[in-house]
């Protein structure tokens, strides 16, 4: 070793290792013998750290999926996790949210977890409920002036809004596995739950809608007029008098101008 | 090729730079913080934490920042790194520091990532001419798209290279004078080096450039037997409270922080370890006070 090129092999051969993409050896034979910490007990530390932090962020973005499945079990479905799929940034806030579909590929493939079918759509909304958190502010737009609100104006999702429509009572399994709730009977799903993870005052908020509003929030998706949004209410019948207000003060939609 | 530089670069915001023993601040906390107003000098933020640009985040550390001096800590730079630098993570932290204008940023003398995979710990390099070279053209880099000098941490390591050619305090110097960057000298740091390595802590310390030494880190250590883990998770060690005083007697007065990662107690206990701190920065000041009087024959 002595240029450039070796600093360039030395960080191949201990990511390499890191990775677990090949035998240790060739990362051992270019560090310094030391009686104290051979070479495997040093590339175990720094593969702990670089694992246990990622797997430390999971731990706190799915708390009720690991409280379902129980501490065993979960940290050995996110080391699988964590050791499939690399982190790509030094925010650890934006890590982990293929875990869902992680989380479904397993279900599917392992017959052990064949009793929760329903964790996929669980995980998703506690990686809704943490990107909510950390989503970013939506443009303030003052609604108390009516005569402000003209054509131009068009209607958008918030940032911090993520929908889940799921045939499983994820719900109520989220809301009993929170610290302050009582343990309630889960009922089944009579065909779908509609549930909307949304940012109020800066913290996030959990709610189960009707199918009605769920329509009303979709239809917006993407962003649209107001006076199309109308059209589109009356032929599917549904209600935006009383509704639409209410939903953009609960901070589910945004009003902006229109250029 | 880089030109040395004889000074550090200026330092507009010398005004609020902090002074004394700090805590590094934690998410849990911000509300008592911001609530109480808790006796402490100032604060080091971890940037990467607050890298989110909307929601509560950003208000509570404006809360924080209105009522204390900060400093920013990163670990993303990847400074001694191979991959391209991370422009935008730098933006990022070149946003917020514009935001709430820390009085200087630091992250640490290692690499976090290669082939664009980041892996969140500190990993150390050869320390060699030719990465001198390298790690001093990304850190001129770095310091002209922030528009200050870096702050460069040593860092605790479970290996060494056969390629190194000098040893970390050398590396650090010799960076100092070529860059015009500071050093964040991590007192824990350099006993648990000592401990894994046999590197002599107080020398590694005495032969750092006293003008270059910005600020000072102290933490706790998981004692693993044979060898020492950086951990960060419990009281700061006799031996590097021992450590600390030769620092401050070796190079003077330096704002030092308590830092502390895992397992994290209450802020009362971060804030009497800060306290120690001060105690003993105090008794050096007192000193040297008495001394100067001395040799102006006022007593």
């Amino acid at each position: 070793m002595g240029n450039d090129a070796d600093l360039q092999l030395s960080q191949q051969l201990f990511a390499a290792v890191l990775d677990g993409n090949i035998d240790d050896q060739p990362f051992i034979s270019i560090v310094e013998s030391n009686p104290r910490i051979n070479g495997k007990a040093a590339i175990d530390i720094y593969r702990n750290n670089s694992i246990g932090t990622r797997l430390r962020a999971l731990e706190s973005i799915y708390p009720v999926v690991k409280k379902i499945l129980g501490e065993k079990c979960f940290m050995g479905l996110a080391h699988d996790f964590v050791t499939a799929y690399p982190s790509y940034g030094p925010d650890l806030n934006v890590y982990g949210e293929d875990f869902p579909s992680f989380l479904s590929t397993i279900i599917r493939q392992q017959d052990a977890f064949a009793g929760f079918p329903y964790l996929p759509d669980l995980a998703s909304l506690e990686w809704f409920f943490h990107a909510a958190y950390y989503a970013t502010d939506d443009p303030l737009y003052s609604v108390s002036d009516s005569s402000a609100i003209d054509t131009s104006v068009l209607l958008f999702q918030s940032h911090a809004l993520y929908s889940i429509s799921t045939t499983y009572p994820i719900y109520a399994i989220w809301q009993g596995n929170q610290a302050e709730e009582k343990k309630k009977e889960v009922s089944a799903v009579d065909g779908n739950e509609y549930i909307l993870i949304s940012r109020y005052q800066g913290h996030p908020r959990v709610e189960k809608i009707c199918s009605e509003d769920w329509r009303i929030v979709q239809l917006i998706e993407g962003g649209i007029g107001l006076e199309a949004l109308a059209d589109m209410a009356v032929e599917q019948d549904l209600e935006l008098q009383t509704r639409l207000p209410a939903m953009i003060e609960q901070g589910w939609l945004v009003l902006y101008q229109g250029s | 090729m880089i030109n040395e530089q004889s000074t550090s670069m200026d330092r507009p915001w010398s005004a609020s730079l902090p002074k004394g023993a700090g805590v590094g601040l934690r998410g849990q906390h911000i509300p008592e913080v911001i609530q109480q107003q808790p006796d402490i000098q100032w604060f080091e933020i971890l940037a990467d934490n607050h890298l989110a640009e909307g929601g509560l985040v950003p208000h509570q550390l404006m809360a924080v920042r209105s009522s204390y001096p900060v400093t920013f800590h990163c670990v993303g730079m990847s400074i001694a790194g191979v991959d391209p630098l991370d422009m935008k993570y730098l933006k990022s932290i070149r946003s917020l520091a514009e935001r709430f204008e820390p009085a200087w940023i630091s992250d640490h003398l290692c690499f976090t990532q290669f082939a664009n995979h980041q892996y969140h710990d500190l990993l150390p390099f050869p320390y060699s001419e030719e990465s001198l070279i390298h790690v001093g053209e990304r850190v001129m880099r770095i310091q002209d798209y922030l528009g200050r000098a870096l702050v460069v941490e040593n860092v605790s390591t479970y290996l060494q290279y056969r390629a190194s050619t000098m040893t970390e305090g050398e590396f650090l110097k010799a960076l100092c004078q070529l860059t015009g960057c500071e050093i964040l000298l991590d007192v824990n740091n350099a006993y648990v080096n000592q401990v894994n390595h046999g590197v002599d802590a107080r020398e590694f310390i005495r032969n750092l450039p006293t003008q270059y030494i910005r600020e000072v880190h102290l933490a706790g250590f998981e004692d693993k037997g044979v060898y020492l883990i950086d951990a960060h998770n419990s009281r700061v060690a006799d031996a590097v409270w021992e450590l600390y005083e030769h620092l401050l007697h070796t190079h003077g007065a330096r704002a030092t922080l308590i830092e502390w990662d895992n397992d994290i107690p209450s802020l009362e206990v971060l804030a009497g370890e800060a306290r120690h701190a001060q105690q003993i920065l105090d008794a050096l000041e007192k000193a040297s006070t008495s001394t100067d009087l001395q040799q102006a024959g006022v007593c």
